[in-house]
């Protein structure tokens, strides 16, 4: 009887304490939210999609955001640069949040992009690999070319491809990495790609570089 | 037997905060029911099984899942399920730029290697500022795409 008593009062105790770190966790939680209402800003830390809520993206780009410049569209406004689009926020202090953010997160994407251009650097070429590659990237960005894209450079190692390409408007680029990959009834390019922002390559046109991998190779990741 | 009653509530302590404190992981995950049909022809074509999505048609079918993205770099894994070698699935995550319609990144197609419940590592994902990334699965006859971690 008295193991049984003492059985009930460690199931209690720890359920009692279950419950504590619970609550703890729910009234931190909340007196943050309360904090964060109190300053007038948001939190800096997007909320996890969960269903039935819809996931929430920030849209405006006072930060120094990654693409230098807007790709979509064919208006003038796709060529001006994501930092003149007007933030309401732009003045307040969650703007100071979302920027310091932005560049964390684009440091991050720039140690990744310089991991996979040090790997190509440092790749010597594979011609049973390479040839065939070079080749067969080459007709597929020829079939999804217009009189608008270029191809500057093309050129494939041991297991990644770099491909410069020059397209004077800016849907090309969407249309180009769309074709590229293809889709279920027509795959493309079946290995590991990165495509980084589009730069201005002057007159107006942009330069976009991708890195193509092997198929069922993996790419680099940056150190964190 | 004080130090036997001791232990009891210092476990239950350590197990009761386990369960219901907040994590720190980063890492996220998804239920295949979340997922949505991209094409209209594969309209009617997946039924739920649990938390699975399973493929009924006798034709290849895609099923697309959105992952919320906190991070630039992730690592993907899709957890499916294999009936056979001739039933198949292949398996892709797409990172898109900012702009909704302009692909940033693919991690390439990879299928499941053996018949049974199998994660397939799609590797790293580095997706821009503001950008987003979805998984994609093309799915054979009674396969099914069970879940999504990243």
């Amino acid at each position: 009887m008295a193991r049984t008593g003492r059985l009930l009062f460690v199931a209690v105790a720890g359920i009692g304490a279950a419950a504590y770190c619970h609550q703890a966790a729910e009234v931190s939680g909340l007196t943050a939210e309360v904090e964060a209402l109190r300053r007038g800003r948001d939190d800096p830390e997007p909320r996890r999609w969960m269903p039935g809520s819809a996931p929430r993206q920030h849209v405006s780009a006072t930060v120094p955001v990654d693409e230098p410049v807007a790709i979509a569209g064919n208006d003038s406004s796709s060529r001006r640069g994501a930092e003149t689009l007007a933030d309401p926020r732009s003045e307040d202090d969650g703007a100071d949040d979302r920027t310091t953010r932005a560049a964390r997160w684009n440091a991050a994407v720039q140690r990744s992009h310089d991991a996979i251009e040090a790997n190509f650097r440092g790749e010597s070429v594979d011609t049973s690999w390479a040839v065939a590659a070079n080749r067969d990237l080459r007709e597929r960005i020829s079939s999804a070319l217009s009189a608008t894209v270029s191809v500057r450079e093309l050129d494939c190692r041991s297991s990644l491809c770099q491909a410069v390409l020059r397209v004077s408007d800016a849907t090309d680029a969407t249309r180009l990495t769309q074709q590229l990959f293809g889709d279920r009834d027509a795959p493309g390019w079946r290995g590991p790609a990165v495509v980084l922002p589009p730069r201005p390559g002057g007159d107006g046109s942009f330069d976009i570089v991708l890195y193509l991998g092997r198929e069922g190779t993996r790419l680099p990741r940056g150190a964190p | 037997m004080k130090i036997v009653f001791g232990h009891g509530v210092s476990a239950c302590v350590i197990l009761g905060c386990l369960a219901l404190c907040p994590g720190t992981s980063e890492a996220d995950s998804l239920s295949a029911t979340a997922g949505f049909v991209p094409f209209a022809s594969d309209a009617g074509c997946f039924r739920n099984l649990g938390a699975r999505m399973v493929a009924s048609c006798n034709h290849t079918q895609t099923l697309y899942l959105p992952l919320t993205i906190a991070e630039a770099i992730h690592d993907v894994v899709i957890n499916v399920t294999v009936p056979d070698l001739n039933h198949n699935v292949s398996c892709y995550a797409v990172v898109m730029f900012a702009d909704g319609v302009t692909i940033a990144g693919f991690t390439g197609r990879r299928s499941a290697a053996f018949v049974g419940a199998q994660s397939i590592d799609l590797g790293t994902v580095t997706v821009p500022f503001a950008g987003t990334v979805y998984v994609g699965c093309d799915m054979q006859q009674n396969s099914s795409f069970n879940s999504v971690n990243w």
